[in-house]
């Protein structure tokens, strides 16, 4: 493969990688890690382009997101708390338990998270006509909140948050042990569980995502792992495909965004068997 | 859209043109200049996330939500000390 074909298949996965992982707030590093490690990249080379991928997806659909108030900040920083702590010490045990049952262990939590997308019906949150277009966003000293669904506002209160951040917790060390984002387990707990609706959990989730990825690709700098080339290249695919993702999210229904992250799922945990 | 969002998202929006800009460059160009670039774009875009998080902490400090502004400070900390207590472990 010549160098030029190279880079515009390097942008071209991180296009599509990131167009997927924001529209369901997934995330695309899942996805890309192992596409990139088809061709001659080992996973060491492209984890941390991986990372950059979530970043720059991240950063790019959160343009949208906040335009459009689908991100609840409030709920982010209290789930990240209980996910940051979970990831400190899953980095911190990495290597204790085997690749393979990790893995095993990944493929079988994103089924059961498609499963519950999926089986759902309808709509949980019903839109208020007495709410105007300026109700929309978070509410000062609470994690309820207004978003919008087409053209109507839809008022939203998440529950279950002490379960929920436990969990979380657990996710995050599951995420720390396996080196993965987390964006295929933060999403359906925020909606599942904690009850968001499945668009401000998608878009609350790209942002946390992005947070864990800057970190986690700081301490890859650190370790001097990353190729700040072949990033360029993640970033400029990435940037278009994080902004398409959000974009479609805008347009398509609750349930669509579901099913659609449900399979993206299924493929997650297909991919991570091939892989083990 | 709040004043937050709105701040949040015109300054999001310029780091994602500059970062594409920045990106951009280093790929057509080579050597140094092309290191420089390249590096610029992943710092600008790896430090938005935390920057972010700063001002969320700020503004909701002035509106006096202060539960959730020491939520965020918390988390920016967690995070610093997730980060040197990693890179001392390693």
């Amino acid at each position: 493969m010549t160098d030029l074909a190279r880079d515009v298949l390097i942008i071209a996965l991180a296009f599509v990688t990131s167009t997927v992982g924001s529209l369901g707030g997934l995330g695309g590093a899942i996805l890309l890690v192992p596409l990139l490690t088809f061709g001659d990249m080992t996973i060491a080379e492209a984890a941390p382009l991986g990372l950059v991928s979530v970043i720059a997806g991240s950063v790019a659909a959160g343009r949208t997101q906040l335009r459009d108030g689908a991100v609840n900040h409030r709920f982010a920083v209290v789930t990240e708390l209980g996910a940051t702590a979970g990831v400190i010490v899953g980095v911190i045990l990495a290597g204790s338990i085997s690749d393979r049952v990790l893995t095993y262990f990944l493929a079988t939590l994103a089924l059961l998270a498609a499963g519950g997308g999926a089986i759902r019906k309808g709509v949980r949150w019903k839109p208020d006509p007495s709410l105007g277009a300026d109700s929309i966003g978070e509410h000062h000293g609470s994690l309820s909140g207004v978003y919008r669904l087409n053209d109507q506002a839809v008022p939203y209160q998440p529950t279950r948050m002490g379960l929920g951040v436990s969990l979380m917790a657990i996710a995050g060390v599951v995420t720390g042990l396996a080196g993965v984002g987390g964006g295929f387990l933060k999403t359906p707990l925020s909606s599942e569980v904690m009850r968001l609706p499945a668009k401000v959990a998608a878009a609350t989730s790209t942002f946390t995502i992005g947070l864990t990825a800057s970190t986690a690709l700081l301490l890859m700098a650190i370790d001097g792992r990353v190729v700040v080339s072949d990033s360029a290249l993640v970033v400029i695919g990435s940037i278009v495909g994080g902004t398409l993702g959000s974009r479609l999210q805008r347009y398509l229904s609750p349930p669509v965004v579901r099913r659609a992250t449900a399979l993206v799922l299924t493929v997650i945990a297909v991919v991570l068997v091939v892989r083990a | 859209m709040t004043s937050l969002s709105s701040f949040l998202a015109k300054w999001t929006t310029t780091v994602v043109v500059l970062a594409a800009l920045a990106a951009s460059a280093g790929v057509i160009t080579s050597g140094d200049i092309a290191h420089t670039l390249n590096t610029a774009a992943l710092v600008l875009l790896g430090a938005l996330p935390v920057l972010r998080v700063i001002a969320l902490a700020v503004s909701w400090a002035r509106a006096g939500d202060r539960r959730y502004a020491a939520a965020a400070v918390m988390l920016v900390s967690l995070m610093a000390a997730g980060v040197v207590m990693v890179a001392v472990w390693r």
